[in-house]
């Protein structure tokens, strides 16, 4: 950030400029960040918490939650809404609910499809489905 | 116009069917979400921010503050129940009201802490009417220097507050400073750490940053371990008798007041008013042995003043821009993103909204008691809605209300980047509300400071030439430099009472002339 910001301006002839700000907040930064290492390196240990790690199956579900969301940010716009939304919900309710896989899939056209017929009616954009007619 | 009258104005609009129906939804969704264990009030304002941004402006904010108060309200329904506290205020809660719900009282302990938390808002209220305008024609004299050191003023104060470790919140509020350093800058329109991507050309979005931050982050620290079941499960009956209403209404009345005083200063949070409000009443009480084993001014007087505080921290809002705690911080979010800016300025501007609100704010506490103390047995039976089912439903409304804001798959990922930063910083115990009020108020910071120093060709020395600015800088350093002293201070005279105790036992234990003999 220091060095993206001495690429622009500090000051120009009526203030400061694009550059100022984002100085000083790195120069802030960078103390403040030196400071904590400090603390976290020489005793009595003030600034450290160990970092409690998730347990496996807990990392597991972050980690399902986590992969599902970004297929569904990254197919919502080629794909569409319902396709997308189906297969998210019924990925989540079969890993994180252990619900089962028909059920799952029944579950999540619905809510998906539920959704895309209020959105609508609302008046809200959703992306349409790549194939076939529907929402 | 007398402040009575412009109030009278915004009732009448809150009260309109459209408002009220508006104001229906908000509270039984805030309650909805708010009952989710972990969720508190900060986080649920912010992931339902998204369903306000397709309705009209006024309506929008009718629905955030009965959002607000929903979400509050499902905090307790969680600490009583299920000894779940969302955020430390419910904590306090907590301490006497889950021992009520285990002696068969739950739904005592919920009414009363519908009916406390709903005197503890109108007390607020009223303080708001009094006091915001009056505080709104002072603050319209601030110029640039004074509006750069008020702000500077309210991150030190969140920052100072918001965890024990001050480094940490320094940390977080330069974050804060440095995302909303994204985007075209606005004195010469230079792109500024956008990594070429044009969706941040107009900077951080806030939705995204909110939900990410605030909500998702915690719904990931709650996956970790899924709470399951409901603990108390008997609510029994919803009405206090003649003595337990005698008992709460003086703690309640305390309990207000206090709140009311903490919220109005910037920072000091609601939970410094609920655990002032019960270590008070723990003070007063004839038989303080009782709190902790279901004594219900342990349940009154902390949510009175939690309410009272979360009311009153919408004044410093309203006049000065500043928020008062991380949910008004995430509040100003949302009026900002609905295009209002937040200040002294409000009230003369925008003077039919900011009694509208102030109105929905009185229909928002109305309305949640009077679904609350009928629907408190269904409120207690979501609690029994296993968690793992609720994920659910909080992923696809996340992502939608990311998504729907801009239509951009973009800000999804934007918000799950700030959803696993949130979960991280929380891990480390760094706070992630004042990352928020950065990111909210460095563009206002940095016009404050560049109008400032072209007002005095370019010396610095005029934010501390002026009374006033010097003033609030002089609060700043105070803010930082008193609680340390304070603090050493109260270390210094406990150590020399526990010394001369400590004395005071050995020469008891030495035996004077006339036991030797």
């Amino acid at each position: 950030m220091a060095l993206g910001s001495l690429q622009l301006p500090l000051y120009t002839s009526i203030g400061p400029g694009p550059g100022f700000f984002p100085l000083w907040i790195s120069i802030g930064l960078t103390l403040v960040a030196a400071f904590w290492l400090w603390s976290a390196v020489r005793p009595p240990y003030k600034e450290v918490d160990g970092l409690k790690y998730p347990d496996r199956a807990g990392a597991r579900r972050i980690a399902t939650a986590t992969l599902a969301s970004i297929g569904f940010a990254l197919l919502l716009d080629p794909v569409g809404f319902v396709p997308t939304c189906t297969v998210y919900v019924a990925v989540l309710l079969k890993l994180l609910s252990r619900v089962n896989l028909v059920v799952s899939f029944t579950v999540g056209f619905t809510v998906a499809w539920g959704i895309a017929q209020l959105f609508s009616a609302l008046g809200i954009y959703l992306p349409p489905t790549a194939f076939g007619p529907g929402t | 116009m007398s402040s009575l009258s412009e109030l009278a104005n915004g009732l009448l609009t809150a009260i309109t069917p459209e408002l009220l129906l508006f104001a229906f939804i908000g509270c039984v969704l805030g309650t909805i979400v708010g009952v989710l264990p972990g969720l508190g009030p900060a986080a649920t304002v912010g992931m339902l921010i998204p369903v306000t941004m397709h309705v009209p402006i006024e309506a929008a904010f009718v629905m955030l503050a009965a959002i607000f108060y929903g979400a509050s309200y499902g905090g307790r329904i969680t600490a009583i129940l299920m000894k779940v506290a969302g955020e430390p205020s419910s904590a306090v809660t907590m301490l006497d009201g889950y021992p009520m719900a285990t002696q068969g009282r739950a739904g005592i302990a919920l009414s009363i802490s519908a009916i406390s938390s709903f005197v503890g808002g109108t007390v607020s209220i009223i303080g708001l009417v009094i006091a915001a305008p009056a505080l709104a024609k002072f603050a319209i004299r601030f110029g640039p220097p004074e509006y750069f050191a008020l702000m500077i003023l309210a991150l030190s104060l969140i920052s100072g507050l918001t965890t024990e470790s001050k480094i940490k919140s320094i940390m977080s509020v330069l974050m804060g400073l440095a995302l909303g350093m994204i985007g075209v800058e606005l004195s010469m329109g230079m792109p500024r750490f956008t990594l070429g991507q044009h969706e941040l050309l107009s900077g951080i979005p806030l939705v995204p940053a909110i939900v990410g931050l605030m909500g998702l982050s915690e719904v990931f620290l709650n996956l970790e371990s899924p709470t399951g079941a409901i603990f108390a499960e008997r609510t029994g009956g919803i009405w206090p008798s003649r003595r337990e209403l005698r008992q709460s209404t003086m703690p309640t009345m305390r309990g207000s007041l206090l709140g009311f005083v903490v919220g109005l200063l910037p920072g000091a949070g609601t939970s410094v008013a609920s655990f002032g409000a019960y270590g008070l009443e723990r003070r007063v009480a004839k038989n303080p042995q009782r709190f902790g084993k279901g004594a219900i001014e342990g349940v009154a007087s902390p949510e009175a003043a939690d309410n009272a505080a979360s009311n009153a921290a919408l004044i410093p809002l309203f006049t000065l821009g500043i928020p008062g705690s991380p949910t008004v911080a995430v509040l100003m979010g949302a009026m900002m993103i609905h295009g209002l800016t937040p200040g002294p300025r409000l009230f003369v501007d925008e003077s039919s909204f900011v009694w509208t609100v102030i109105g929905s704010l009185i229909v928002g506490n109305v309305m949640l008691l009077l679904l609350n103390l009928p629907l408190v047995g269904l409120w207690a039976r979501l609690t029994r809605i296993p968690y793992r089912f609720m994920y659910v439903a909080i992923f696809v409304s996340t992502i939608l209300g990311a998504y729907t804001v801009r239509s951009s798959a973009f800000d999804v990922l934007l918000m799950l980047i700030f959803g696993g930063v949130g979960y991280f910083l929380m891990k480390v115990n760094v706070p992630v509300a004042p990352i928020i009020l950065g990111l909210i108020l460095t563009p206002l910071i940095e016009q404050a400071l560049r109008q400032s120093l072209e007002m005095s060709q370019g010396d610095p020395a005029v934010l501390v030439t002026r009374p006033l600015s010097a003033s609030l800088l002089g609060m700043t350093v105070l803010a930082f430099v008193l609680p340390p002293v304070v603090a050493r201070m109260l270390r210094k005279r406990r150590l020399g009472e526990s010394e001369s105790d400590r004395s005071d036992a050995a020469e008891s234990l030495v035996p004077t002339s006339g036991e030797k003999s």
